[in-house]
């Protein structure tokens, strides 16, 4: 099946690179901006509430936030494209982990910015995140006293805005040698971000003491709770996650490994978009399904 | 740089050490009087009386720690993050939770004050 059409570049759909790297740097720019408006800590949800009450600061926010949704989907159309079209066959193996290394990244500067609202979805999530990582004993909880800190506070704050901002900047770097998006595709990309966001200011969440009928992550996520609500938990949480990375850790090591490594992470790929269809879709009060 | 590798891990352990052995316990004060209704909802524990005696609950789910919520309408505690059912006595009836809520240590105070023991990760 010839797939082109959804990489060629043309006027109206610039490369997803480009998309990706303009995401970035868009919301670099308004993460920026919203720092001195949105403390880290327990006032982030209070101020972040006051800040959406503003026309300015909830475009603001809905920037910063969808870039980050497109910062993830260009990322993953840009690693399809480049499947399909086999340049990973041309990586060095140690090139292709850095890669990888950028991917899981990218991933975590996201998820951190959605965890360090101080929502009742983001305390959720944080809870669940604990949860998962206190399977691994005492490597869990250096990850948990890594991510949260001690007692939760500032930390994954921190840690969004500096170390994972940090690390994923300068992983681009590496990757491309450059940071200045194509100035088309990151006026193109602003211009649709801009427009997104006056027409759907993003939803910031529920208060956290609120009593909701369902808890639910990011679209992104989903998928991870739908699994953890029927799978057991080092099976959902640790195992399928490794085995996906792993897969997609393989694919270049050899021509011989490229085939399996591919299926296996297709595969892996199409059933957590399975659980993310069912999550978003499906799932109703109290995490049954909406016709229960 | 081996020399500073190990000394940010041994700092680190140092750290681990210290939460393990300086684990916080938080008391919580509630006036019995307050206790009224069959199960008093706290923001980080529920109460409720069995036999004229409270029993105290953790408002974590036993399961991955979402905040548990009580259904009004069937008296159940349930989990909004995936699904999971408790009696209003904590006792498990369905979802991936597979046991029962946690119960919380607890003392009267003077017969009135109850002091519930939370540890820092309830």
């Amino acid at each position: 099946m010839n797939l082109n059409f959804l990489f060629n570049r043309r006027l109206w759909m610039p490369g997803w690179g480009e998309i990706t790297l303009s995401a970035l740097m868009i919301a670099l720019v308004s993460g920026v901006m919203l720092i001195p408006l949105i403390p880290a800590g327990k006032d982030a949800f209070t101020s972040l509430s006051r800040l959406v009450g503003v026309p300015s600061g909830h475009l603001l926010h809905s920037v910063h936030s969808y870039s980050g949704d497109v910062f993830l989907l260009g990322m993953a159309m840009h690693v399809w494209e480049y499947l399909y079209k086999k340049v990973h066959r041309s990586y060095l193996f140690s090139g292709w982990l850095w890669l990888v290394l950028l991917g899981m990244l990218s991933i975590l500067l996201v998820f951190s910015g959605f965890l360090s609202i101080g929502s009742k979805e983001s305390n959720s999530a944080i809870s669940i995140f604990r949860g998962i990582a206190g399977q691994l004993a005492v490597l869990g909880e250096t990850l948990n006293l890594f991510l949260f800190g001690a007692h939760q506070d500032a930390a994954v704050y921190v840690h969004h805005a500096s170390t994972f901002t940090i690390l994923t900047v300068v992983l681009t770097y590496i990757h491309i040698r450059r940071i200045k998006p194509d100035s088309y595709t990151f006026f193109y990309s602003l211009t649709i971000l801009l427009v997104l966001s006056g027409l759907l200011p993003v939803f910031i969440g529920h208060t956290p003491d609120s009593v909701v009928e369902v808890v639910k992550g990011p679209w992104y996520f989903i998928g991870l709770q739908e699994m953890l609500s029927w799978l057991p938990i080092w099976l959902a949480g640790i195992v399928i996650p490794i085995a996906f990375i792993f897969s997609f850790l393989l694919i270049p090591l050899s021509i011989k490994v490229e085939k399996p490594a591919l299926m296996l992470f297709s595969l892996l790929l199409l059933f957590y978009l399975l659980e993310m269809s069912i999550g978003l879709y499906l799932r109703g009060a109290e995490w049954q399904f909406l016709w229960r | 740089m081996g020399v500073t590798t190990i000394a940010v891990l041994s700092g680190w352990f140092g750290k681990l050490l210290d939460l393990h052995l300086h684990s916080t316990q938080i008391i919580r004060r509630l006036p019995l009087c307050k206790i009224k209704e069959s199960l008093f909802t706290g923001k980080e524990f529920f109460v409720f009386k069995k036999s004229h005696a409270p029993q105290v609950l953790s408002r974590r789910c036993p399961h991955l720690g979402c905040t548990l919520q009580e259904h009004k309408a069937t008296g159940e505690i349930v989990c909004p993050c995936h699904g999971s059912r408790f009696t209003g006595e904590g006792i498990y009836l369905s979802g991936p939770a597979k046991k029962d809520m946690t119960r919380l240590p607890f003392s009267i105070e003077k017969d009135e004050i109850l002091c519930i023991q939370l540890t820092q990760n309830n």
